[in-house]
């Protein structure tokens, strides 16, 4: 059977969500920055517990704290993936505060927290980050090389295929 | 004594040079002559003249073409005006040619039309337009077959998450999930612009490019978008809007918030049954 779910690609400006989505849908990886206006919709079909999954992901432009984000983008999103970047401690600073405004908003969506550009840093570092956060990290990525990029999608859609 | 003898060396040196020189200076008299008379220089030179032409025209495009695509993209640069000044009236004459050909075949079909009509269906037509206030204009473009209104696509779609509930599609318009992603995307960013004005909700109703119109209908938990072409008067909008009402009171499918492939391929059919 076929079942569509929204999921959204959110966190600060810069860190990897436009990289992310384009390393899973066309397996590519630009190096140049280009910011996102507004939003892109695009979708992946994947096969996850006997079902097609059409994961439509919604890849929003970044904001330096999620009540930003037009509110409208949120409604209806079955899951949501917050990325930030290793590298940069003003992408987390503020993640307690942004990961309970879209519980809030969505109370029944699935969250996933993301830390992205782990290549751009040693695995001591990656420790230190995700142990000094005030929530727990699902998975740290590297858009650049594709590590762990198939797996955040795919552990995502097989939590929203019940 | 000394100067005879150095008199006699001399012309003796002379009458040796006259001898050795002699060839050398017929030559050089007669290339003077040549150098010296036009047709004898032409009748030399032209036929090294004409190879090196020959050979500038076959390679000219090699040798030269950067060179004067460059100079031409020079002149044309600085010449937009005298360029607009000069294809202006001719492409004025065209456009004026094309649209007085097009407005003698709407005259005909309107002709035809009229012709057809002044009948009992004109008179019914003109009770009705007092009645509910169609205009003339408005009824006679609806009855020509080129500005009649189509149905291209059809599509109904969850209204927050922007997820395909179902879709009728005549035309090849690529993914009818990413359209009602992004759809419902510009629709949502331009609600959420004019909700912080003070005149409540804002509904887009409408997108319209040069030929195809996106009419929208918003419900509670969901919205159509039907792709439309040709003309859309207001009488022909307001029966649309009508039949999409009337789908909606039917399909109670529609309201499914985790539709399933099934639901999608009912509510296609049942769209395709009634707007096809």
């Amino acid at each position: 059977m076929d079942i569509s779910k929204k999921i959204i690609l959110t966190g600060s400006f810069g860190v990897g969500k436009t990289s992310l989505f384009s390393r899973f849908i066309y397996s590519e990886f630009d190096e140049r920055y280009l910011t996102t206006i507004g939003v892109k919709v695009d979708k992946k079909v994947v096969d996850v517990k006997d079902h097609k999954l059409n994961m439509m992901l919604w890849d929003i432009a970044g904001e330096v704290a999620q009540d930003k984000v037009p509110l409208s983008y949120f409604l209806g999103a079955n899951g949501v993936i917050y990325v930030f970047d290793l590298t940069r401690p003003m992408t987390y600073n503020n993640i307690l505060t942004d990961i309970e405004y879209l519980k809030n908003i969505l109370p029944e969506g699935m969250v996933k927290i993301v830390g992205n550009k782990k290549d751009l840093v040693t695995p001591e570092h990656i420790e230190n980050v995700i142990s000094n956060l005030p929530v727990e990290c699902d998975i740290t990525t590297s858009a650049k090389t594709g590590e762990n990029v198939e797996s955040l999608f795919l552990s995502m859609g097989e939590a929203l295929v019940v | 004594m000394m100067t005879n003898h150095q008199d006699d060396v001399d012309r003796q040196l002379a009458i040796l040079r006259d001898i050795l020189l002699h060839g050398d200076r017929e030559k050089i008299q007669k290339l003077q002559e040549i150098i010296d008379s036009k047709d004898e220089l032409e009748k030399r030179i032209q036929p090294i003249l004409d190879d090196r032409i020959e050979s500038i025209k076959d390679n000219f495009p090699t040798v030269f073409g950067d060179e004067v695509n460059r100079e031409v993209e020079k002149k044309l640069l600085l010449s937009n005006d005298l360029i607009l000044t000069a294809i202006s009236p001719l492409m004025g004459k065209m456009i004026r040619k094309y649209i007085g050909q097009q407005i003698g075949e709407l005259k005909d079909k309107i002709d035809r039309q009229v012709k057809h009509t002044f009948s009992f269906k004109r008179y019914y037509h003109l009770i009705r337009a007092r009645i509910f206030g169609i205009q003339d204009s408005e009824w006679f473009l609806s009855q020509l077959d080129d500005f009649q209104m189509e149905i291209k696509d059809i599509f109904v779609i969850q209204r927050n998450s922007g997820l395909l509930l179902g879709s009728y599609s005549t035309s090849e318009m690529g993914d009818s999930g990413i359209f009602g992603g992004m759809l419902t995307a510009i629709k949502a960013f331009g609600e959420d612009v004019f909700k912080k004005s003070d005149e409540g909700r804002q509904e887009l109703e409408m997108i319209d490019y040069n030929s195809h119109k996106i009419y929208m209908q918003s419900h509670h938990n969901y919205y159509f978008a039907a792709v439309l072409k040709g003309t859309i008067t207001a009488s022909e909008k307001n029966k649309l809007s009508d039949k999409l009402i009337k789908f909606a009171e039917n399909e109670k499918r529609l309201n499914s918030m985790s539709p399933t492939s099934e639901d999608i391929e009912y509510i296609s059919g049942k769209l395709k049954e009634n707007f096809a």
